[in-house]
């Protein structure tokens, strides 16, 4: 990461700034006439830093040298599905037919952008067993809101209107935030000891009737496919419930297995996951949702269609009276929604299926090399993502942080670390089936090392103490982060440890 | 192993309480090991002197980098008094948790809660 | 298959190390009934160039796409520096994960740490978080927050007549659920302003205490800047949290900022900052508070620290207040920034740097003006019933059009269409408006003297013709 030759930090955007010095290329004036100066007007003028264009370019690509990313090393986090973004998806992305098309536009003249999403949804659907796919959600966790809202109305509209929705203790957080902001009361769902859901226990907690559904994780969080699924959902709708299933695990299941055949009602797509649309530090992502026919009319609006009167045609539909509304204005993420056609495209059917096999295969591949190293959560053959705790580590004085800081010494960023929240000291590795082998025996190996390093006396002081060591950063304070909560850069007089002149 | 005072009382959500100057009033705080569970706490928030719980009402919460625990009342009863400095700065929750970290007072009103209360011992096997 | 390098032998390898005689073996957990038992209905791959010149199809049937445009209410067609795209288009950054271990992601940690604060300087409040999803949503949050710092779980807000009916509508979706109902907080007709003098008259004299927040928009969707003034009077008879909607960021290069009016909160939609139109998305919310209300505040946050060595880092704070932590009490379900749309806006803003960001503006002014004075002038002449909305306006403008003329919008968004022009967007009027509608036009630094003139050409043909 990095070269050492050039400054490994640079200084902030205020600090470089200068007066005077400008980057930007602007006509001088249009000859229009000139307009009376606002009656109230910004009282000073926004102190936005000024600097040239060098300057900026220099400022972050030195910015760019600090940050781990897929294009430079393995990202073996689970439930992240960091796979390689193909770089065919900008190139269609940025075409200026796509980019320059404003959102209001009439339907007529966008022709293009409908048949695209028309295209995406069908195929979304088709891979997930779903009947209809919504594009609008921003993200996974505005998908997952979409759901519990269509869920809610559903049930609303039935007469039946319930206070409850069921999660597991292994569910990702924003499951149970979800939940209380559709004004659901969450009921906990105890792990068992096998990691899986326990149908006699939701039989148990569904029997009141106040149950309006269960959001379930398929694969669930330890990596495990839940074999009683279609059982789990015919019990629910039973009780007159829905099902939603998360769909951040949908890569093991490309081309295997459909959510939707198993009797899920709805499940939102992490299109930055499982679709190649890429992370960019954060987001943004790209969180459709697919339904069962049972959800259709509470579909947030527009909905894409042909028109009726003429089937080549294509529009935006406002006019659908059960929605739930709009999640999100306009239609959603557009910009990537053409990323993962064109990588759905490029893919096509004997593609989806490579996929899955190939991150069911290399999640085995880890397991099989590591479990004798690291005690395996859950022992027996995973699906795109295999779950160990620390537990044999822990002995010996070193915990799930201490291997995680310490690989990324080894050129690995770490494994997703401390989740699910049930198994104690979990690490949780999902390499992805575009890395070939090669890379993962490397991370294996890695691995290995730590976990001999780890079984050495004094471990903690001769190998863990201190980690990273070997990058530009060592290890960053985050408490100190939390008291001193210095937001921006107006805050600082003085800075410690800042970049010195020279570095700029 | 955490530590435990023997001249405490103690409750399943880790929390301690001492009797107070007068009979119906106690000192509430978080025991050691909830403050080894919880890391270098980075903020306090207490409930206003003079409010009103009862046993189990969440009362307020301490934060750490990695997690936010509630703080619940043991005993139902007034809020008579809080601990201004610790709010102000709440290092001390992980290094004296049993002494000047308390947390608040409390005027106590139903004093058959106490018998509820886990002893020293009880806590002991919570606490694992 | 240039995504999936997993070979047959290797396939073979892993089986045999894991047991199995086959795939079939390893998802065994998988019940037969739910295997799919052939590949899925679609098409099987595409090459590359196949791809292109599919999507290349598809784009070209994009008719709208190399035609002058005037379409505003929330999305504008700025443009930007070329560089912004070098940039972001870096794999470091387009290809990182979210900065979970800032150790090695500092650069995306400190791009947003640097977003923060020129945002927070924008808005003009002391912290600015590190973007939701846009404009809309933001104004949402913002709400949940009102309603969490007046610990108020039900009650009822007020958004100003001149709020975009998209954001409205986003607003009435996460409301419901939760019981909290909007009102109107009605214009005055003949200004299309707001004011809280009006408000109090509306809510005929009484002191309501449910009142959760107010929402300001400002420029409104008819173009009009709204007085900060009105929404602190406002709130604070209603001892309401005041939330300032800033439509357009760079109409704060000229105007006041809410935070010079000591509003609560602001939010705004981030999109002309660096960020393509692209048919709607991905877009930016912008969300800036006091630092004191900062631990009501949802989304990322970036602070700064120092690592071991002392030097200077950055990293994610306060996320006890979101969703992973906090799980169902948590201030928001959101997961993600904006991140990579946060950088173009940081590019942008650092490229802009002061002057330029004040010229984008007084270009785009400039433009509206020019039009709004020819407007004026040619209906003056050949359309007395249709009124141009006059008053402090940014880069939005708008017309109001009676009965009598309810079919020319329609009439020139066609005619425009044939000269290669998207002549505005249809708008409604406030309730109490003797018009039917409105058509609001958009103006940027992009527009030059002779569009607008091609534009008052084709407005002129039409009335014209409308007239016969």
């Amino acid at each position: 990461m990095g070269s050492t030759q050039w400054p490994l930090r640079t200084a902030l955007l205020s600090e470089i700034s200068r007066e005077g010095h400008e980057a930007f290329s602007l006509p001088k004036n249009r000859a229009f006439p000139e307009v009376p100066q606002p009656k109230k007007g910004r009282k000073a003028r926004a102190a936005l830093p000024e600097l040239s264009e060098l300057e900026v370019v220099r400022h972050f690509t030195l910015l760019s040298q600090l940050n781990y990313s897929i294009d430079g090393g393995m990202y073996p986090l689970g439930s992240c599905t960091m796979k390689y973004n193909p770089r065919i998806n900008e190139h269609t992305a940025s075409m200026p037919e796509f980019v320059h098309l404003h959102p209001r536009t009439p339907d007529h003249l966008v022709q293009g952008a409908l048949e695209l999403m028309y295209n995406l949804e069908n195929a979304l659907a088709e891979i997930s067993g779903f009947s209809r796919v919504t594009l609008q959600p921003a993200a996974g966790a505005q998908g997952e809101y979409a759901g519990i809202r269509m869920i809610r109305a559903c049930l609303q509209a039935r007469g039946n209107a319930r206070r409850k929705i069921l999660i597991p203790e292994s569910a990702h957080g924003t499951n149970g935030a979800t939940a209380a902001i559709c004004g659901y009361e969450v009921v906990n769902i105890p792990a068992q000891v096998n990691g899986l859901t326990n149908l006699a226990q939701i039989e148990q907690l569904t029997r009141e009737g106040d149950v309006a559904g269960i959001m379930i994780t398929n694969p669930n969080t330890l990596g495990l496919f839940e074999g009683d699924i279609k059982k789990l959902c015919d019990l629910i709708h039973e009780r007159e419930g829905l099902v939603y299933c998360d769909g951040a695990n949908l890569n093991a299941m490309l081309g295997i297995t459909r959510p939707g055949d198993a009797g899920v009602d709805v499940m939102h797509f992490n299109m930055h996951k499982t679709f190649t649309t890429p992370h960019g530090g954060g987001g943004p992502g790209c969180g459709a949702a697919g339904v069962s026919k049972t959800l259709i009319p509470f579909l947030p609006y527009p909905t894409v269609e042909k028109s009726p009167a003429n089937s080549e045609l294509f529009m935006l539909d406002n006019n659908r009276p059960q929605s739930i509304g709009k999640v999100k204005d306009y239609f959603g993420h557009f910009l990537m929604m053409v990323r993962a056609y064109t990588y759905i495209t490029e893919l096509g059917n004997d593609g989806i299926r490579k996929v899955g096999e190939d991150a069911v295969l290399l999640a085995n591949y880890v397991r099989m090399r590591l479990k004798d190293h690291y005690q395996i959560a859950f022992d027996q053959a995973c699906m795109h993502e295999v779950v160990f705790t620390d537990k044999k580590q822990n002995a010996n004085g070193v915990k799930t942080l201490d291997i995680a800081k310490r690989l990324i010494d080894l050129g690995f960023h770490p494994p997703t670390v401390y989740f699910p929240l049930i198994v104690p000291g979990a690490l949780m590795i999902e390499p992805t089936e575009t890395e070939c082998l090669d890379t993962v025996e490397k991370f294996c190996k890695a691995m290995i090392q730590i976990a001999e390093e780890a079984k050495e006396p004094d471990a903690f002081q001769r190998h863990f103490a201190n980690t990273p060591k070997e990058m530009p950063y060592a290890r960053i304070n985050e408490t100190k982060a939390a008291k001193d909560l210095i937001l921006n850069w107006k805050d600082l007089s003085h800075s410690p440890g800042g970049p010195s002149q020279d570095n700029r | 192993m955490s530590e435990i005072k023997k001249d405490l009382l103690y409750t399943k959500d880790h929390e301690w309480v001492r009797k107070g100057d007068s009979v119906t009033s106690v000192v509430v705080g978080i025991t050691d090991f909830a403050q080894a569970a919880l890391g270098d706490v980075t903020f306090l928030q207490l409930p206003p002197v003079g409010t009103v719980f009862k046993r189990h009402d969440i009362v307020g919460s301490v934060e750490s980098v990695k997690a936010v625990s509630d703080i619940f009342a043991p005993l139902s009863g007034t809020v008579s008094k809080i601990n201004e400095t610790l709010v102000a700065d709440p290092a001390p929750l992980n290094t004296d948790p049993f002494g000047t970290a308390w947390l608040f007072e409390l005027e106590v009103t139903n004093e058959n809660e106490f018998k509820d209360l886990l002893t020293p011992d009880a806590y002991a096997t919570v606490a694992q | 298959m240039r995504y999936l390098p997993l070979t047959e032998a290797e396939k073979q390898n892993i089986l045999g190390l894991c047991g199995v005689g086959s795939f079939q073996e390893l998802v065994s957990s998988i019940p037969e009934e739910l295997q799919l038992k052939g590949l899925l209905d679609l098409e099987p791959g595409l090459s590359e160039m196949e791809i292109i010149g599919r999507i290349s199809k598809l784009a070209k049937k994009n008719k709208a796409a190399g035609m002058v445009s005037y379409l505003g209410q929330g999305a504008y067609d700025h443009s930007w520096p070329v560089v912004i795209d070098q940039i972001t288009n870096r794999g470091e950054f387009l290809t990182a994960y979210t900065p979970y271990q800032p150790e090695v992601a500092q650069g995306t940690l400190q791009a947003i740490f640097e977003f923060q604060s020129m945002i927070a300087e924008i808005l003009g409040l002391e912290v600015a978080n590190a973007s939701l999803y846009d404009g809309s949503t933001a104004v949402v949050e913002a709400v949940l927050m009102a309603s969490r710092i007046q610990a108020k779980k039900t009650g009822r807000i007020l958004v100003s007549e001149g709020t975009y009916p998209h954001v409205m509508e986003v607003l009435r979706t996460y409301l419901t659920p939760l019981g909290i109902s909007i009102e109107t907080w009605v214009s005055d007709p003949s200004t299309l302003l707001v004011s809280a003098s009006a408000l109090e008259k509306q809510l005929g004299g009484s002191q309501p205490t449910d009142i959760i927040g107010i929402v300001l928009q400002s420029p409104n969707r008819f173009g009009l800047v709204e007085d900060w003034a009105e929404l602190k009077f406002a709130s604070q008879n209603l001892k309401a949290t005041s939330i300032g909607f800033v439509s357009h960021p760079h109409a704060l290069a000229l105007f006041e900022s809410p935070g010079e009016a000591d509003i609560d909160l602001a939010v705004s939609e981030g999109q002309s900052l660096g960020i393509p139109v692209g048919f709607g998305g991905p877009y930016l919310g912008l969300f800036a508070c006091r630092k004191k209300d900062v631990r009501q505040m949802p989304g990322r946050l970036v602070g700064l620290t120092e690592d071991a060595n002392r030097q200077r880092a950055f990293c994610i704070t306060l996320s006890t207040r979101e969703q992973h932590i906090r799980r169902e009490r948590a201030t928001s379900n959101i997961c993600s920034n904006q991140s990579l749309m946060a950088l173009r806006a940081t590019v942008y803003l650092s490229l802009m740097g002061r002057e330029g960001f004040r010229r984008v503006a007084e270009l785009s002014r400039a433009a509206a003006h020019y039009a709004r004075q020819g407007l004026k002038a040619l209906l003056n002449k050949e359309a007395r019933d249709l009124v141009v909305v006059e008053g402090e306006a940014f880069n939005e403008i708008s017309i109001l059009v009676p009965s009598k003329y309810a079919l020319w919008p329609e009439t020139l968004q066609a005619a425009a269409e044939s000269q290669n022009i998207l002549a505005g967007l249809s708008i409604d009027v406030p309730r109490a408006s003797s018009f039917v509608s409105g058509l609001a036009f958009a103006f940027t630094e992009k527009h030059e003297k002779k569009d607008i003139d091609d534009l008052l050409r084709v407005v002129e043909l039409t009335l014209k013709k409308f007239h016969k």
